[in-house]
């Protein structure tokens, strides 16, 4: 009897494990999607060699988490930007030892780039979807 | 058949001449009696010339009083006694003929006692008898007595305390063997974590390779959904509304300013078109 319990509560909880590891895939996937854009356009922005990408990346990943672990949304706003600042000021220096204080300058304003062309990206789909959705106007 | 030994033994000790006697049956049945017995039988009960008992040799309502026929019958034997034809015996009915002498009670156990003495002192073997012991004791059985019974009675077993069990150890132990397999669990989960990440990096690189190489930017970022956008900015703390806003401003197809004086909900369609999140309303 022990061990039918004990079977079936190992058995529940490989399940519930390997639960977990399916659930993350998809969206995991289309982050990565995203991601990809990103290194692709970087690195053709930035005409990044393979030897500095092999090093540019792996800081980048280091930038890139910090920066995320730094959101916080019950800050204040000017705060908030504030370690936005200081987060990226920090990888400044780190940034140009690789690629050298102008194309540091460059990933920077590229990076700010690539954002706004998602927006842009997201304002047409909302466009779009509002203007399929919108019924024909009437005119008076 | 033949009788065992010990018990032929036995009888000839007993009685020789029923020994002798050969161990013969006696008995005999007529020729072929069982052959015919089964038909003999089955004719017997069929054969009609045997009487029959009916019912109508039984008086009318025989049995219907037949039970308190019996029962009254047997009080009446009960009440009387004996017959009810006796005359002699009928007068002796009730009567307790047994007596007991005059005073018999009264002096029964002085009787008793006087008679007990007075057999006791006339039988002369037993007055010789009278107060003597004639029960003996081996020498010296009571001095070693205490002893002896000491011996018989069992030693009670040797009582070996068993070590106390220190439990708080025990508790120990079984920490340490949770905290083991808990730090073995999450080092695995974190070599699995650093694993899939690098796993993941490395798909991102070969997706961006492959990005680069087919020159696909505009057409990938043409297949991710809203949703994924929208997470992806929000993630990297970017405030999704403001910069909706912001980038309608760089939109060539900003409605002209006429419109804004001839139609009032001409801002309000702009900034509907951008589906932004009411929630952020203070």
């Amino acid at each position: 009897m022990k061990h039918i319990l004990l079977f079936i509560t190992l058995l529940i909880g490989s399940f519930s494990f390997a639960y977990a590891q399916e659930d993350e895939a998809d969206p995991v996937k289309r982050e990565q999607k995203i991601q990809a854009l990103y290194v692709a356009y970087i690195t053709q922005q930035l005409n990044l060699t393979p030897a500095e990408a092999e090093k540019f990346w792996p800081l980048h990943k280091q930038f890139d988490s910090e920066l995320k672990s730094s959101v916080d949304i019950n800050k204040p706003e000017l705060d908030k930007q504030q370690a936005v600042l200081d987060i990226k000021k920090k990888y400044q220096d780190k940034f140009s030892k690789i690629l050298g204080n102008n194309r540091t300058d460059d990933f920077f304003r590229k990076d700010m780039e690539f954002r706004k062309k998602l927006v842009d990206r997201l304002r047409k789909l909302r466009q779009q979807n509002n203007s399929n959705q919108r019924p024909p106007r009437r005119n008076n | 058949m033949n009788i065992s030994n010990p018990i032929q033994n036995e009888l000839l000790e007993l009685n020789s001449m029923l020994a002798g006697i050969p161990n013969i049956n006696v008995y005999t049945v007529p020729d072929g009696y069982f052959d015919a017995l089964l038909n003999d039988v089955l004719d017997a009960v069929t054969d009609k010339n045997l009487t029959k008992v009916t019912n109508n040799d039984l008086p009318a309502g025989y049995f219907e009083g037949l039970a308190d026929n019996i029962m009254s019958r047997i009080k009446k034997e009960e009440d009387f006694g004996i017959s009810e034809d006796s005359e002699l015996l009928s007068f002796t009915r009730g009567i307790n003929v047994y007596s007991v002498p005059e005073d018999y009670f009264n002096g029964l156990a002085e009787n008793i006692l006087l008679r007990t003495r007075l057999e006791e002192n006339e039988s002369s073997l037993l007055s010789a008898a009278h107060g003597i012991n004639v029960y003996t004791v081996p020498m010296g059985y009571f001095d070693g007595l205490p002893n002896e019974i000491l011996k018989k009675i069992p030693q009670p077993a040797k009582v070996v305390e068993m070590k106390r069990s220190f439990s708080v150890f025990r508790y120990a132990v079984a920490a340490v063997i949770t905290g083991i397999i808990g730090l073995s669990v999450i080092s695995v989960l974190n070599k699995r974590n650093i694993i899939q990440e690098n796993l993941s990096t490395g798909t991102e690189m070969s997706m961006a390779k492959n990005i680069i190489k087919t020159n696909s930017f505009e057409q990938v970022l043409s297949t991710i959904s809203d949703v994924d956008l929208v997470n992806y900015l929000e993630k990297s703390g970017e405030d999704v509304d403001a910069a909706l806003v912001a980038s309608v401003s760089d939109d060539r197809n900003l409605p002209d300013e006429v419109e804004y004086l001839t139609d009032d909900k001409t801002l309000d369609n702009l900034l509907n078109g951008l589906n932004l999140d009411r929630s952020h309303n203070n």
